[in-house]
């Protein structure tokens, strides 16, 4: 199907074809969804590839996953499960060399100096566009959220990170606060080029029979269109926080459809990412790009990046 | 490890289901039209399932069972493809394939209600497959319950090469085991003499020239115990060397087979399962330990490393 509308927008640097992106964790290393018929990552505006860390790790114990709120919800606890940055940079990022969309690697660690090793490994890579700092993932016990749920932790790491590469840095928010502003605002004072809103929200599933809970490691992140108005109000706060610094966001939780993008927009997105539409149906992009198009194109609107923060509040 | 990827074509298939048969007291089979992943399919592949999820919240009546919760479902089932059969009117070749589903949630509830006709979408064919054993060898099937789905192309596809295969199958009860039973007739199962007591089998599968012992942990016209004990009694009887084992089913009993192949020397694969979301590698959910070459601990994905290891490099006491 031809889209007249123009999905394309400019993202901290980067020209995205559209404001589909695939969230870390969701995609693999890249390739690995590429084998499904009906979908490609040449669909996508970006890809963001997993959490990498310093050194390897074999995650949490399982079961990892479990459906939750009545099919509407999604509760993961990997635990940052990777090879370790040597094997990415070494193994999986030549792989991505022909691949015909931007590749955003994604970095974790224990400490600011684990961040900004990392990143700046991954950043080496002439393969790699962009690098989101993972400061929000709820699975593991060091860093991750520690960091994320204080705008002192969130600034050291984005700094850090910021101090080693020239390529866009995109911190990856957590949910899991009150307030996400001033963690919004620290961020983009240490360098951050943008913003991603936001990780899973921390969540249980109990198994009433054991009395114990359903996943290996008891807690784990919710996501899904349980997440999606939650996560709607944290893009539109954290767009009311840096709006004024020009710092894109990259909003999602819950993405399903073309019109629910779109929502996440008009709340502040510059671009979106969906992560268990992936898990789910990856071959559904396309549908959903298509019905994006068909909706800006029936209210008249050329361009999708003039609707970020077009939202209008009732007076 | 593990950057090796798996580059099999997958489908997303928008598939009817166009048979559906009650096997046992908690286990249907349910047929899908789906050509291409039919096609394609190996014995120990799997299939992610999405069903139809129309509705969020509590319907306000539903049938004749009154107040119930309906709900919808986010991720995807995974299935064993336990047949493939050409559809009704189809020139020939395999136009679709089969599942066993045991009720034991909302998600296998829905499938093993959903009516002739209804739609679903099938991923596939994932996972990689049971590798045959070289050519006149014996194999030695041992199922625990639905685990008997991963084994039954295998079966079908053991015979047609011509091996000699025996099919040990075991449930709770009799009641429950996952294949239809007609009375045996006592043919070739002579390595269960020591086992009294036996008079039921599959009928399908001696079709097939599958020689079959059944099992029930509460007894009555099967083998009363575990499925382990048939094999047990099976590898001391048999010339170890030419037997190859294959086997689905619970942890424990997988671990006992593992045990018993060990034992006695012979070759094992097993299919696993774990909680699982994308079936594509991605997500890291569905990882099971196994001892690497150097012998330290690593995870495979039995999503697409597995579900079918060897039974030799899982770490079974993880």
């Amino acid at each position: 199907m031809s889209r007249s509308a123009d999905l394309g927008v400019d993202f901290a640097g980067l020209r995205l074809r559209n404001p589909l992106v695939a969230a870390s964790g969701t995609c693999g290393w890249g390739e690995e969804l590429d084998r499904i018929e009906g979908f490609s990552s040449r669909l996508l505006g970006a890809i963001i590839l997993k959490s990498t860390t310093r050194e390897p790790r074999l995650g949490n114990a399982t079961p990892r996953v479990v459906e939750a709120a009545g099919g509407a919800g999604l509760i993961n606890s990997i635990g940052l499960e990777n090879p370790g940055v040597d094997v990415v940079v070494r193994d999986y990022l030549p792989r991505l060399a022909e691949a015909d969309t931007v590749v955003i690697a994604n970095a974790a660690g224990n400490t600011p100096d684990d961040y900004a090793a990392t990143a700046g490994r991954l950043c080496s890579s002439p393969v790699v566009r962009a690098i989101e700092v993972n400061i929000s993932c709820p699975n593991v016990k060091k860093g991750g959220l520690l960091f994320g749920i204080d705008p002192e932790g969130a600034a050291a790491v984005v700094a850090a990170v910021r101090a080693v590469t020239d390529k866009p840095v995109i911190a990856k928010l957590t949910p899991n606060v009150t307030d996400i502003a001033p963690i919004a605002r620290a961020c983009v004072e240490a360098g951050a080029d943008a913003l991603s809103v936001s990780n899973t929200f921390r969540a249980l599933a109990i198994d009433v029979k054991s009395r114990q809970p359903v996943l290996g490691a008891n807690f784990g992140g919710l996501s899904g269109p349980a997440i999606k108005p939650l996560a709607l109000l944290k893009v539109h706060e954290t767009w009311q926080a840096v709006r004024g610094a020009g710092v894109p966001l990259l909003g999602g939780g819950g993405i399903m459809t073309g019109a629910d993008l779109l929502e996440f927009i008009l709340a502040g997105a510059s671009a979106c990412f969906v992560g268990t539409l992936l898990l789910r149906e990856a071959a559904a992009c396309g549908r959903l790009l298509d019905d994006l198009a068909a909706l800006l194109e029936g209210q008249g609107v050329p361009r999708i990046a003039d609707l970020t923060g077009a939202l209008t509040l009732h007076t | 490890m593990g950057h090796a990827l798996a580059t099999e074509r997958v489908f997303d298939e928008a598939a009817p289901i166009v048979a559906r048969t009650q096997v046992s007291a908690d286990t249907v089979e349910v047929s899908f039209h789906a050509p291409r992943i039919a096609a394609a399919a190996r014995p120990g592949q799997f299939v992610n399932v999405l069903l139809p999820s129309p509705d969020y919240g509590y319907r306000i009546l539903d049938g004749e069972e009154g107040w119930r919760p309906a709900r919808s479902f986010l991720l995807r089932r995974p299935f064993s493809i336990y047949r493939r059969h050409a559809a009704a009117g189809a020139a020939g070749g395999a136009e679709a394939l089969a599942v066993l589903v045991k009720v034991v949630g909302d998600g296998t509830r829905r499938l093993a209600e959903l009516p002739e006709g209804s739609m679903v979408k099938l991923l596939g064919p994932l996972g990689n497959a049971f590798r045959l054993p070289p050519a006149g060898a014996a194999a030695a099937l041992v199922a625990g319950g639905c685990g008997w789905a991963s084994l039954g192309l295998l079966a079908r596809e053991l015979r047609r090469h011509g091996h000699p295969t025996y099919a040990f199958i075991g449930a709770q009860s009799v009641e429950t085991l996952p294949v239809q039973t007609t009375p045996a007739t006592a043919q070739g199962a002579s390595f269960l003499d020591e086992l009294p007591g036996v008079c039921l089998t599959s009928a399908e599968l001696e079709a097939l020239g599958v020689v079959v012992a059944l099992a029930a942990e509460t007894g009555g016209k099967v083998y009363g115990g575990f499925v382990t004990d048939l094999l047990a009694a099976f590898l001391r009887k048999r010339p170890a060397a030419t037997t190859h084992v294959y086997a689905c089913g619970p942890w424990a009993m997988l671990r006992r087979v593992a045990e018993l192949a060990r034992e006695h020397g012979v070759p094992c694969q097993v299919a696993m399962e774990e909680h699982m979301a994308c079936g594509m590698g991605v997500c890291n959910s569905c990882v099971v330990s196994v001892v690497l070459p150097d012998g330290s601990l690593g995870h495979k994905k039995l999503c697409v490393d597995g579900p079918v290891l060897d039974a030799e490099e899982i770490a079974w006491n993880e």
